[in-house]
């Protein structure tokens, strides 16, 4: 009676503290029109359109309508509270979408456009305006972060080439990279492995697309060398690497300042207008174990750490097992 | 020398989980000798440990940089006292200093010779299991003596806002509360698996209980200290997360110090008495699982899980403790029969039941409130973080009852309220109610402030009426003096008398934490050279203002340009002090600007003064806070301190005069 | 045992189990109050969290909220005498300007992530009563 009680208060102070619903206005309308952005904005005719809705629990294809002749398109009863919307044209086998909109209080009628581009198979309007590649340490393993900052100069959606299986942009790896891990502007549903590194499979359209990825690599103290290939042309390309005593160079880099950022400080070289055919090549040395500014090195000398290791073995078993063999004074207890 | 370092530790991995075995089976088998190879192995650790530690200290002393760990965190500018509070400064040190405080406390609490032959097996064997854990999460993944292959010349450097000594105390007191709570834990599991559940082990264990409540509490109250001096906010708790994660323990500890004297008492509690120091230290692991496991999802992290390795360790661990604990007391359950019921509510043992749900509530309260966002966005898939208003308006009601408990419960006797306690506590009512409205009359008219003064007064007086009546009656037993008469009964009666301290300690700080809430006074003021202000009673006077450039060759991490001002602070047209907050510009850092606050303090109120801008020409921006009652919070924190120690100094052959 | 002791052992027996009712009861409360604390208090205590994309497509509202973007360098404004700081918030899709009163943040710079809590309101401006900044991450445009 009394668990019951309890429940029962449960409960109702569960629904007290649920936020109440707000009456859905079902008198919105968007509308809009198609645009074609390769060719400067001329309206596209009789293109379907579709309308998602946006709210916490996800987006949903809510209408579907074509355009008229002047690439217009409206739709009408939209809950003007419950939702943000977002609208899609399909063109050439190319998603595009408008900017997510939403209701303002007392508003009823937005107007949206949305525009596509034609596809290309031609990447001749497609560079790395900006690369940054950072090189950590740690143990036996190279940490490598890239970032690349990919700009479509051209009117049109680069699609890939003809017979590439949709794969659009190519990204190499330096040979032996493990653990690859994508973020920020990568999902890994949009991403295959291939011979040298892996591609992108999302058409790029006109404009700034970001790249960011990591990988490591195994590292041999003493002389290493990196080798990557260059694919696209690169404007501006910044090679950072951890500053712990290992000397960098790289035939065609120039060394810069280093730099001290929030994890460290960082040996820096850059280049500028890399074509695509050459590789990026960083040889790695390791300085030799040096004596600091006057402080006293630990002398690092295996035999005498062996030494103490081996006799603090024995010395940790010799006290464990001391009580089973010493001479037993009466009973067991 | 590094891999010194690492086999220590894998060394003690190995002997601590040998000690863990020997002494379950000696405890099984009867055998001494396992027992004795245990109680070596312990001593083994606690040397190795010993060992590990002081290698770590050398390296961070001596700018060993090729340990990764030395890198991290030191410089070769670093002062020698940050070198040293480098060792602690990230998660593989912190670990590390666990495994050492823990591995000293256990050899001292293993020595002791008054423990009875079941028990000390068990002890052994729950102590060194904890040790294995910190050991094998060192060894697995966070060795501190990780190195690079080659010698870097030069560290990264410590954050310019670890660099003061609140960051040298808080962690090593805060630890050392976290480590001796695996004792009060190893106590109940000892008594559980040995079926040795008399109320002698409660008896055993509250020194040690009572000093790691006390290391736990004086940690938390430092790292408030240290956020209202150093983060330079304007406040001392903000109900972050890894605040809140010290917190929780703390709660549950201090419901089980009350309750531990109920079975000692009383023979009651003792379901509550197994399974409050368990939640004890599950929760001071959950709170390494918040600080370092990244499970608190937060909007500054975009929501993003943070999950780390050590979370998943951290989880099947307490999933242990947890899953074991609880079916030893399920299995035990006959044996921890109450031996006296609860008959009066109103009653003191009605009382201590109130205490225990009071305190267990709040710690609930909290740790719902840190674990929310997670939960929300885990179940729900929202996106939503928790304003500090949630906890104020939570807890503020139990904390106000508990207070009232605080000066019910002393004054009341067992079993039922005799009209003689009636009358006790009816004199320090009377006094609260007039002290409140004569409050009232001088201005508080806000409800929480005012219940607050009502409710300090009447437990300041209950207390104060104890103690009178205890003087009167020696006097009259004994003819002494009065001032004799206090010392005696601060010698003899010691655990009480050092609870009464405790009790007024924690009043203290309620009256600090009511006074800076609700009477803080925030002023945003911009002012030329030579422009003052008013502040409450005082005028501030900003005199000058200066810019300068500190150790700018060669460029490192202390290198800044540091933009100070000086005030005067006038109260009734006298000068009562000059401050100087100031900012730095730490142009070699990725976050160049550290701000320094300054405070005028007096017993009364703080005058903070925060340097939020300053141009070229002298034009400063400053936010000045009045924080009233504040350093009463700190004064508490001492007096609570002391009446610790007089509760737990070791009494001499004369029995204590006890109730 | 005589009957008479019985009854007594009985008797004794109900009234304690009368007082367990009662302190059974008692603690029930406690618990229910202790749930009615926590339940009716996260509700008015809990902000939501957008990013800029979604506070623009929602518009100017009278909730508490928090917003999170990326602070755009060339938009941040202090002015010293009125103690306020402008400055703008943005992600991919746009950027939202913000008002607040009171000292910069120290980490204040281009490409901080910036957490604002306040109101959207309807002159278009976000504002904030409190700005929380994250640590930059290496990738800040020099």
């Amino acid at each position: 009676m009394r668990t019951r009680l309890v429940r029962l208060l449960a409960v109702l102070f569960l629904l007290i503290s649920v936020t109440a619903e707000v009456r859905a206005q079902d008198s919105g309308v968007i509308e809009g029109q198609v645009l074609n952005g390769t060719l400067g904005g001329t309206s596209m005719a009789t293109v379907p359109v579709t309308l998602w809705t946006l709210d916490a629990q996800g987006q949903n294809v809510l209408l579907e309508e074509t355009t008229d002749g002047e690439g217009r398109f409206a739709f009408q009863a939209l809950d003007t509270e419950a939702y943000s919307y977002q609208l899609q044209v399909v063109y050439q086998g190319v998603s595009y979408w408008s900017e997510v909109v939403a209701f303002s209080q007392g508003e009823e009628l937005l107007s949206v456009p949305v525009t596509v581009y034609e596809s290309t198979t031609s990447d001749a309007d497609l560079w790395v305006e900006r690369a940054h590649f950072i090189v950590d340490f740690q143990a036996d393993t190279l940490l490598l972060q890239e970032l690349q900052i990919f700009f479509n100069a051209g009117t049109k959606t680069y699609v890939g080439s003809d017979g590439e299986g949709g794969h659009t942009i190519h990204f190499s790896l330096p040979p032996g990279a493990t653990e690859l891990q994508l973020t920020e502007g990568m999902m890994a549903c949009c991403i295959e492995r291939t011979e040298g590194g892996f591609a992108y499979t999302e058409p790029i359209l006109p404009g700034e697309k970001d790249f960011f990825f990591t990988y490591q690599l195994p590292y041999q103290a003493g002389r290493h060398t990196l080798s990557k290939e260059i694919i696209y042309p690169i404007h501006q390309l910044d090679v950072l690497v951890a500053d712990i005593g290992v000397g960098v160079t790289s035939p065609g880099l120039s060394a810069q300042e280093p730099l001290s950022l929030q994890d460290g400080r960082y040996l820096h070289l850059s280049a500028e207008d890399l074509a695509p055919g050459d590789a990026l090549i960083l040889h790695l040395a390791s300085q030799s174990l040096e004596s600091g500014p006057s402080e006293p090195v630990t002398p690092d000398s295996p035999g005498r750490v062996r030494a103490i290791i081996g006799l603090g073995t024995l010395a940790a078993l010799w006290v464990l097992a001391y009580p089973f063999f010493k001479r037993r004074q009466g009973e067991e207890s | 020398m590094a891999s010194l370092g690492s086999w220590a530790l894998v060394l003690s991995l190995v002997v601590s989980l040998y000690g863990a075995i020997a002494a379950f089976v000696g405890a099984r088998q009867r055998s001494r000798r396992f027992v004795e190879s245990a109680q070596n192995a312990v001593w083994a650790v606690a040397a190795l440990v010993t060992l590990a530690s002081i290698l770590l200290l050398y390296f961070l002393i001596t700018h060993d940089f090729q340990v990764k760990y030395v890198y991290q965190y030191t410089s070769t500018h670093l002062p020698l006292v940050y070198r040293i509070s480098a060792f602690w400064a990230g998660q593989e040190g912190s670990l590390l200093l666990w495994l050492w405080l823990l591995a000293i406390l256990t050899v001292i609490v293993v020595q002791h010779r008054d423990r009875p032959r079941q028990v000390r097996p068990y002890l052994l064997a729950t102590l060194a299991l904890t040790e294995t854990f910190l050991a094998f999460l060192m060894v697995a993944m966070d060795n501190p003596f990780a190195t690079y292959s080659a010698r870097p010349l030069e560290g990264v450097g410590m954050l310019p806002l670890l660099e003061n000594p609140g960051m040298v105390i808080h962690p090593p007191v805060l630890f050392l509360g976290y480590a001796a709570y695996t004792v009060p834990f190893a106590f109940a599991l000892a008594a559980l698996m040995s079926g040795e559940l008399s109320t002698a082990w409660v008896k055993a264990m509250r020194r040690w209980n009572l000093f790691a409540w006390l290391s736990l509490g004086v940690g938390i109250l430092i790292g408030a200290w240290w956020s209202y001096v150093e983060l330079g906010w304007g406040g001392y708790w903000a109900w972050d997360p890894v605040e809140n994660a010290s917190l929780i323990p703390w709660l549950i500890g201090t419901a089980f110090v009350h309750s531990a004297m109920m079975e000692e008492r009383r023979g009651m509690h003792r379901v509550w008495n197994m399974v409050l120091p368990t939640l004890a230290f599950v929760l001071c692991l959950f709170a390494t699982l918040v600080t370092r496991g990244g499970i608190i999802v937060s909007d500054l992290h975009g929501f993003a899980s943070n999950l780390q390795p050590i979370a998943y360790y951290l989880l099947a661990f307490i999933a242990l403790v947890l899953g074991g604990s609880f079916s030893l007391i399920y299995y035990r359950r006959r044996q921890l029969e109450s031996e006296r019921q609860v008959e009066h509510l109103l009653s003191r043992e009605g009382f201590f039941v109130l205490v225990n749900l009071l305190f267990c509530g709040a710690g609930l309260i909290v740790f719902l409130g840190t674990v929310y966002p997670s939960l929300a966005q885990a179940l729900r898939g929202l996106q939503v973080s928790l304003d500090a208003s949630f906890y104020n308006r939570a807890i503020g009601p139990l904390m106000v009852v508990i207070v009232c408990v605080m000066g019910i419960c002393p004054v009341i006797g067992w079993q039922r309220l005799s009209a003689k306690n009636m009358t006790n506590l009816s004199f320090p009512l009377l006094a609260a109610l007039v002290l409140t409205v004569v409050a009232f009359i001088l201005g508080i008219t806000e409800p929480f402030p005012l219940i607050s003064t009502a409710i300090c007064a009447f437990v300041i007086f209950s207390l104060l009426g104890m103690v009178t009546r205890d003087l009167l009656a020696r006097r009259r037993s004994t003819g002494e003096n009065y001032a004799r008469a206090l010392i005696t009964l601060l010698s003899k009666a010691r655990r009480r008398y050092g609870a009464y301290l405790v009790h007024l300690g924690i009043i203290l700080i309620a009256i600090g934490i009511t006074g800076s809430t609700f009477y803080k006074r925030e002023q945003l003021v911009a002012l030329s050279p030579g422009e003052s202000t008013v502040l409450g009673d005082y005028r501030v006077q900003y005199e000058d203002y200066s810019a300068e450039t500190l150790n700018p060759e060669p460029a490192t991490s202390q290198s800044r340009i540091r933009y100070a001002t000086t005030l005067s602070v006038y109260r009734a047209d006298s000068k009562v002090s000059t401050l100087v907050p100031h900012k730095s510009y730490h142009w070699t850092l990725d976050t160049p600007w550290v701000t320094e606050v300054a405070i005028y303090s007096s017993l009364k109120e703080d005058v903070y003064v925060i340097l939020a801008s300053l141009e070229e020409d002298g034009l400063a921006g400053f936010e000045m806070i009045i924080n009233p009652l504040v350093n009463w919070i700190w004064i508490g924190g001492g007096v609570l301190l002391l009446g610790t120690l007089i509760a737990v100094w070791p009494e001499g052959r004369a029995k204590a005069v006890e109730d | 045992m005589t009957e008479l002791g019985l009854a007594s052992q009985a008797q004794a027996q109900g009234r304690r189990m009368g007082g367990r009712m009662r302190f059974i009861i008692g603690g029930a409360i406690i618990i229910v109050v202790i749930a009615w604390l926590i339940l009716s208090n996260i509700g008015g205590s809990s902000t939501y969290y957008l990013t800029v994309e979604e506070l623009l497509a929602e518009g100017p509202s009278n909730r508490l909220v928090r917003g999170t973007g990326f602070i755009v360098g060339q938009s941040i404004e202090w002015d010293p005498q009125q103690m306020v700081l402008r400055f703008e918030i943005a992600d991919e899709s746009g950027s939202l300007p913000v008002l607040y009163k009171g000292p910069p943040p120290d980490l204040l710079e281009e490409g901080t992530q910036a957490v604002v809590e306040g109101r959207y309101a309807s002159s278009g401006v976000f504002e904030a009563t409190a700005v929380l900044l994250k640590c930059p991450s290496k990738y800040a445009e020099e």
